[in-house]
């Protein structure tokens, strides 16, 4: 049975580390799902409160 | 204070326990929605590598004639090493054209797509992949088993993302992001995509989190040979959840499961209510049954694996009990309105702007996690609640801007008597979208059905219309339903 090629394995773990950085967007998009909520709040407490 | 003022002090907190409940759901919801950024902190990420088991896939087939072509094609242009990787499909006695296309795919590769056929079939999907495990499993080839659908179209790199993860010995089984991928979208497909966003890319995303997952779809499951062995080295059958029984099985075997979100794979969606009725209300009833199976698993932590932690059983219960919890906070509110009127309206007030608010931050969270989805349907994101649902929680938000600003705009002032009827109309709206989502579902078998039906989904909600399911399920499973496999219908519109 033949081994992977070592272009197929780089690429594979190019691709591991691509997608583990891609993770850390997760921090700003929660943060600016936060702000926006925060917002409408805000605008409730000084408009309707 | 005297008897009576003791007894409706009593009642009064009973009701407001009850309206409680209704709360409990989107912040079970919107918890682990806050879960979502920790997955950049928390993933098996760290613990994978390149890795290129021996794979074979085994796609069980009942008349996928139209579709198992381009699976199979797809499928053989993984960028995945050719010599690795085997294709088994299981013909559960097809009357169409499905064993012609399978033997000619076959004979034009051979010794890497393998028709498997059943004589007798009709017995349903966890039969059909166990006649192809038996052989799979008989000899030493397959280091792992990818289980998939007919309709399932892989995208290049999918199956390289999940295998990755079995470089850990630890993880058993891995599951792929299985996006909407209908060529030609319609209202039905759309709501379906942001769903998948939300139960999948957030809610699996969490689960990985919080180290159970509560079941890897029945689309993309990779499981490593050790993993299949240790469960008897056959899916479990006898329900109707053959995929969550397997995810289960594998983790009170002391192995891991993994959700990847980058490992995207392709599946053609049904299109009409009635359709998804009739797919959501097996995995309903399969999910009734689950919960009754693994009665002595939830809530007990602490046991070799994660789905006895309170989080999970929270997540899966908020679910599983949402219709009982609109059905009681409707309930509360009515009878607050009854007994102390202005306490019904801070306590309605409590309730939806909580609801708004976790709802809003679902939202925004899922819409960000797969833009292209997320711009497609955004419009089915913010109206999955229903548009009336949705005009309600403006109402809490904003006090005054429904019954006050809104009429006054055109001159107009809201009467008591109308102030009154709508504070009950919205008090009840709770639970009576269940059964307006019910009447949805007939109205779309009418002549007028085909333009009326999706007017009313985006008036009574997507949501209402799930948990209306879920009360079928509760009924069926009550009456033991016949419980035979329904097959959703594909006709291969994924992108190819």
């Amino acid at each position: 049975m033949s081994e992977p090629t070592r272009t197929q394995t780089e690429h594979a773990r190019q691709e591991l580390r691509r997608d583990a950085r891609r993770e850390w967007w997760l921090i700003p998009q929660a943060v600016l799902a936060a702000l926006i909520v925060a917002g409408v709040l805000w605008v409730r407490q000084a408009f309707f409160g | 204070m005297d008897i009576w003022q003791v007894l409706e002090t009593v009642l009064a907190v009973v009701l407001i326990v009850f309206v409680a409940t209704g709360a409990v759901p989107v912040v079970t919801a919107a918890f682990h929605f806050l879960l979502v950024p920790v997955h950049a902190l928390t993933n098996h990420y760290r613990r994978s590598d390149a890795y290129f088991p021996r794979v074979a896939v085994i796609i069980p087939a009942w008349n996928e004639g139209i579709v198992i072509r381009a699976t199979i094609e797809r499928m053989l242009q993984l960028r995945y090493p050719a010599e690795r990787l085997r294709i088994y499909v299981v013909d559960d006695a097809s009357t169409d054209d499905t064993p012609e296309v399978l033997a000619e795919l076959a004979l034009q590769h051979p010794g890497q797509v393998f028709s498997l056929r059943r004589e007798q079939g009709g017995q349903g999907k966890a039969h059909t992949l166990n006649h192809g495990l038996e052989i799979v499993l008989g000899d030493d080839w397959a280091e792992a088993v990818l289980i998939t659908d007919a309709d399932v179209i892989f995208t290049p790199d999918s199956l390289q993302k999940m295998a990755r993860h079995l470089a850990d010995p630890r993880i058993g089984a891995v599951s792929a992001y299985i996006a909407e991928g209908s060529r030609d979208r319609n209202y039905m497909t759309r709501f379906i995509a942001i769903e998948y966003v939300l139960s999948q890319l957030a809610a699996r995303r969490a689960q990985n989190v919080l180290g159970a997952q509560a079941c890897l779809a029945g689309g993309a499951q990779l499981h490593s040979r050790a993993n299949l062995e240790a469960i008897g080295g056959r899916i479990p059958t006898g329900t109707l959840a053959e995929d969550t029984v397997a995810t289960f099985e594998s983790q009170l075997h002391g192995y891991r499961m993994v959700f990847d979100p980058h490992a995207v794979v392709l599946a053609e969606e049904p299109r009409t209510i009635d359709a998804i009725w009739k797919q959501r209300l097996r995995w309903a009833r399969g999910n009734v049954q689950v919960s009754w199976i693994y009665r002595k698993v939830w809530f007990r932590p602490g046991r070799g694996h994660h789905l006895g932690n309170i989080a999970f059983g929270l997540s899966w219960f908020s679910i599983f009990l949402l219709p009982f919890a609109m059905v009681l906070s409707s309930i509360g509110l009515i009878g607050l309105l009854l007994l102390q009127s202005d306490l019904a309206e801070t306590v309605f007030r409590a309730l939806w702007v909580t609801a708004s608010v976790c709802f809003l931050f679902s939202m925004l969270v899922g819409i960000q996690l797969d833009p292209r989805t997320g711009s497609r349907s955004w419009r089915e994101a913010f109206l999955f609640p229903g548009l009336i649902s949705f005009v309600v929680m403006l109402a809490a938000l904003f006090p005054g801007l429904i019954d006050v600003w809104l009429p006054g705009l055109f001159g107009l002032e809201l009467l008591p008597i109308g102030h009154t009827l709508l504070t009950v109309f919205v008090y009840v709206w709770i639970s009576a979208a269940m059964l307006a989502a019910w009447g949805t579902r007939a109205v779309e078998r009418t002549r007028a059905g085909r333009w009326l039906a999706p007017l009313l989904l985006y008036l009574v909600g997507y949501g209402p219309m799930l948990c209306a399911i879920t009360v079928d399920s509760y009924i069926k499973e009550w009456r033991h339903a016949d419980a035979s496999w329904i097959k959703t219908e594909k006709v291969g519109r994924v992108l190819g």
